[in-house]
């Protein structure tokens, strides 16, 4: 089977899973999400397969042009999300992000496939490990912007004619505490499904209640669902980034570190190296204000949204522009 | 940090709009307005000083006031933030706004007519050494600096730290569970109870990695945490940064950069002393006047320059590879390579890179076996051709070759690297049809890259165009602390990723006089896990 033939194919596993997670929308069935799961994580494999056969083909890592740059991504959400989802069986995140990826690979598919020999700056081992690394960080800063916008529309449409505590000291320590002291001790929201099970569960041996929660008068805890939920995006997007700004960070300097090599110059303020600057300083900017723990979790969202935005520049806009370095052999 | 409520003076609001967003922040800013406000009333003679105070040591006083001020500013996290936004906005505009260097300047005049001369005082069009954008580095730095004096040590704490929580805190921590470890009230069976449920628990903590302590003062009262060395993460990551710029400083000082287009053959020295060097460009980078760096006193000699083309698309670099030789001042030769691009020659902390290339003008030719360096500098109509006296043929007529070149990365739609030879003699071109001039090319010969032919009795190989190749010299003192930098943020960054754990488990009893188990718990990040976690603590605690 030919390369594209397996994009293909990972196309139509792409929708099978987006039926399943639609589905699931509507219908918490875990087995909606099983065979959501499955389908998305086939279409995964199936883009690699094809990443291979290219690469095969190219007798080098098929890593050098926009159509194969944007395959990387795809792979690199997937692998995240197939791993996060795992992780916090996020239920409303599967359709908005199997719609996205499917909007991607179609739009990856118009463009330009054909496969070109590499010029001389490109040649180096540097290539391969520098441009997944920052693809993949990418890919996390993609599903850390869908993770916020499903933040805030729940917010905008949901929670907010419920407001029960988005503030500061719902989201606790989330955030981290910086000097660690103990009387400053965050609240937790103070529930999970978890907790609150516990808690209600007639164990005859023993039983755990948690302190200081609101009790509601039955004496089981009050759990906010809708507010859980929110927090639960919340954090998707904070680990997100987490992952994604270090591998940024570490992407940029390998980059620095082959522009020198090649080159001899580990940063020359071209205008794709500052806006990957921008991206990573504006996801810098998310980091502390979470550190900071004076922001409202819904600040913090809008936050992700603008350094997403910044990322799309620096991924596409750059390039359509017709600005850049990549303009090898350019003296002065 | 952390102050949720405080008095917000107007003055401040109205100066700072974003006082919401950094109440701390404000707060500072605008202590040191006040106080800076106190000290022209202190300076000023008209008032008289309060009571005993003299001038001196009040103004010595809310000098040291406000170098606190200042320093406390400069320790928040909401300036960090401040000066992150203001970096981001900033160098997002140096890619939006063209940039000297890299977009001509006449371009850049054009496309904003009388805003040019507004937009360039504000360093507009060259953003990345303007003095705002190096100002605002400098005021990072020293938050970054600062900061990081007052967050290592309780990050370091707080990491190393062991803290043990009696139950009268565990229950009045908002972060906290209880369980009541049966409803016996026997001493001896709820000893028993408890045994089996802390046996349980540190089997518990072991698999999940957990490094359990127990209050040497208090055995009941225990402390288990994991990932403590992550806290150190971003403040590594911080020192990282600082080196960063230490590193780029001392290279702006003592490092330069030089660029020389040499044929194959050439040598060239390195050095500029006496202010006469024959480099092309040679470039401290700063201002000659605060250079503190050395050039070599080595030269350089091009042994040869090869351009290398993909075997099946002729018309594509596929790399570029230089002979370079360096030779002390006496002649020694002190390193030999063959250099190319992402292959450079390194001899201590001066790098020679293969940068670039530019046709020489010249074509290598053998005629009848005899190899020669054809000058292209004949005007022909509308091209410039090499022309060669190849002496007379048979009949004694003096034959000229006409050389036309095709160099691919200079004529647009050559599909390789070739020549065409004619042939003229007194009686015109070779081969040519006297009557029309059109209908008939005359005689040539079409030669690629190896390729040989005869024409007019002439046997011509083409070798190959002659390039110079565009050398790329730079001293950079500061490369291997820069990675040492790189080396420290990407391992603190990385470090960020990982959370601190921490659980405090008492046991004791309660007023019931059953056994219980409180438990309070704590994480930096990442709270959803760790509470998932926290679940199937609680489930083992129930089992037991
Ligand atoms: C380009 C510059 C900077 C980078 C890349 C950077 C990076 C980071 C990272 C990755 C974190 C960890 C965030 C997390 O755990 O979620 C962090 C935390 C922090 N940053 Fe920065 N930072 C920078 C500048 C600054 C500056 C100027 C300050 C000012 C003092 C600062 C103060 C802090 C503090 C206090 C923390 C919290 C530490 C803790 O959790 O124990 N940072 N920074």
């Amino acid at each position: 089977m030919g390369e594209l033939n397996w994009v293909y194919t990972a196309l139509t596993l792409l929708v099978v899973s987006l039926v399943f997670y639609a589905i699931r929308l509507a219908n918490p069935r875990k087995i909606f999400h099983e065979f959501a799961w499955g389908a998305m994580l086939l279409s995964m494999l199936c883009l690699v397969v094809s990443l291979v056969i290219r690469s095969k083909t190219a007798q080098y890592f098929a890593l050098s042009n926009m159509y194969e740059s944007m395959l990387v991504v795809c792979i690199g959400m997937q692998l995240a999300f197939l791993c996060f989802d795992r992780w916090f069986k996020v239920r409303a995140l599967g359709f908005p992000a199997a719609l996205l990826l499917l909007g991607a690979i179609l739009y990856d598919l118009t463009l330009p496939t054909d496969i070109k020999p590499l010029q001389p700056a490109l040649q180096s081992y540097w290539r391969s490990i520098h441009v997944p690394i920052i693809l993949l960080s990418y890919a996390l800063f993609t599903l850390a912007f869908l993770s916020s916008v499903v933040y805030l529309l729940k917010y905008y449409w949901v929670d907010r004619k419920t407001e029960a505590g988005h503030s500061v000291a719902a989201r606790g320590s989330a955030g981290g505490n910086l000097d660690g002291s103990l009387d400053r001790l965050a609240p937790l929201a103070s529930s999970t499904p978890q907790l609150a099970m516990a808690a209600a569960g007639a164990s005859p041996v023993s039983s755990i209640k948690p302190l200081h929660a609101p009790l509601s008068i039955d004496g089981t805890i009050a759990y906010d669902q809708q507010h859980e939920h929110s927090n639960i995006y919340d954090e998707l997007t904070y680990r997100c980034v987490a992952f994604g700004f270090p591998l940024l960070a570490v992407g940029i300097i390998l980059g620095g570190i082959w522009a020198n090599e090649a080159w001899g110059n580990y940063w020359s303020w071209d205008p794709k190296e500052s806006m990957s600057l921008v991206t990573l300083l504006g996801y810098g900017v998310y980091l502390h204000m979470r550190v900071n723990q004076a922001h409202h979790t819904r600040v913090l969202a809008w936050v992700s949204v603008i350094g997403f935005i910044l990322m799309l520049i620096t991924y596409f806009g750059v390039n359509l522009m017709g600005l850049g370095l990549h303009s090898y052999g350019k003296i002065g | 940090m952390g102050s949720k409520s405080f008095h917000k003076p107007e003055a401040a609001a109205v100066i700072f709009a974003s006082g919401r967003l950094f109440p701390d922040f404000v707060l500072t800013a605008n202590r040191l307005f006040i106080l800076m406000i106190e000290m022209t009333a202190k300076a000023s003679p008209i008032q008289e000083p309060v009571g005993k105070v003299s001038f001196s040591e009040g103004f010595m006083a809310s000098l040291g006031e406000m170098i606190e001020t200042v320093l406390s500013c400069f320790r928040s996290v909401q300036l960090a933030i401040i000066l992150l936004s203001l970096l981001t906005i900033a160098t997002l505009f140096g890619v939006l706004m063209p940039q000297e260097g890299l977009v001509e300047l006449a371009d850049i005049k054009r496309q904003f007519g009388a805003n040019y001369r507004i937009f360039n005082a504000m360093g507009l069009f060259s953003v990345y050494s303007s003095s705002w954008f190096l100002t605002l580095q400098a005021l990072f730095f020293f938050n970054l600096l600062i900061g990081s004096f007052k967050w290592l040590k309780p990050a370091w704490l707080a990491g190393t730290r062991k803290i043990y929580l009696a139950s009268a805190h565990i229950q009045a921590s908002p972060n906290a569970f209880e369980a009541i470890l049966g409803a016996s009230t026997s001493s001896e069976a709820s000893s028993a109870e408890t045994n089996q449920v802390q046996t349980v628990l540190k089997t518990w903590l072991k698999r999940h990695r957990y490094r359990l302590f127990q209050n040497p003062a208090n055995t009941s009262q225990w402390y288990a945490t994991k990932g403590s060395w992550s806290r150190l993460g971003p403040h590594i990551a911080h020192i990282g940064i600082l080196l960063m710029i230490i590193a780029s400083v001392y290279g702006t000082f003592t490092g330069f950069k030089a660029q020389e287009l040499a044929k194959p053959g050439d040598v060239f020295s390195l050095s500029n002393q006496g202010a006469s060097h024959d480099l092309d460009f040679f470039k401290p980078n700063i201002n000659e006047t605060y250079w503190l760096g050395q050039t070599p006193d080595w030269k350089v000699k091009v042994n040869d320059f090869r351009v290398q083309y993909y075997p099946q698309k002729p018309d594509t670099v596929q790399q570029y590879y230089a002979d370079l030789s360096v030779l002390s001042s006496d002649g020694r030769e002190l390193k030999r390579e063959k250099i190319s691009v992402n292959h450079p020659l390194q001899l201590g902390d001066l790098t020679i890179y293969q940068a670039a290339y530019d046709p020489t003008g010249n074509m290598l030719v053998k005629i009848n076996g005899q190899a020669r360096k054809l000058k292209v500098d004949t005007q022909f109509e509308d091209r410039k051709v090499a022309m060669l006296d190849v002496g007379p043929d048979a009949t004694g007529n003096d034959r000229m070759l006409i050389v036309f070149p095709f160099i691919v990365q200079q004529d647009a739609g050559t599909d390789a690297n070739k020549i065409v030879v004619f042939m003229k003699t007194k009686n015109g071109f070779l081969g040519a049809d006297a009557d029309s001039k059109i209908a008939k090319m005359p005689d040539n010969l079409r030669l690629r890259e190896g390729q040989s032919g005869r024409l007019g009795g002439v046997e011509v190989t083409f070798l190959r165009p002659e390039f110079a190749t565009g050398l790329q010299i730079k001293k950079a003192p500061e490369v291997p602390l820069m990675y040492l930098s790189y080396l420290i943020i990407a391992v603190g960054a990385l470090m960020c990723v990982f959370s601190q754990r921490m659980i405090w488990f008492s046991f004791d009893h309660n007023q019931q006089a059953q056994a219980r188990l409180s438990v309070a718990y704590k994480t930096n990040k990442g709270r959803l896990s760790f509470l998932k976690e926290l679940g199937t603590l609680q489930q083992v605690i129930q089992k037991a």
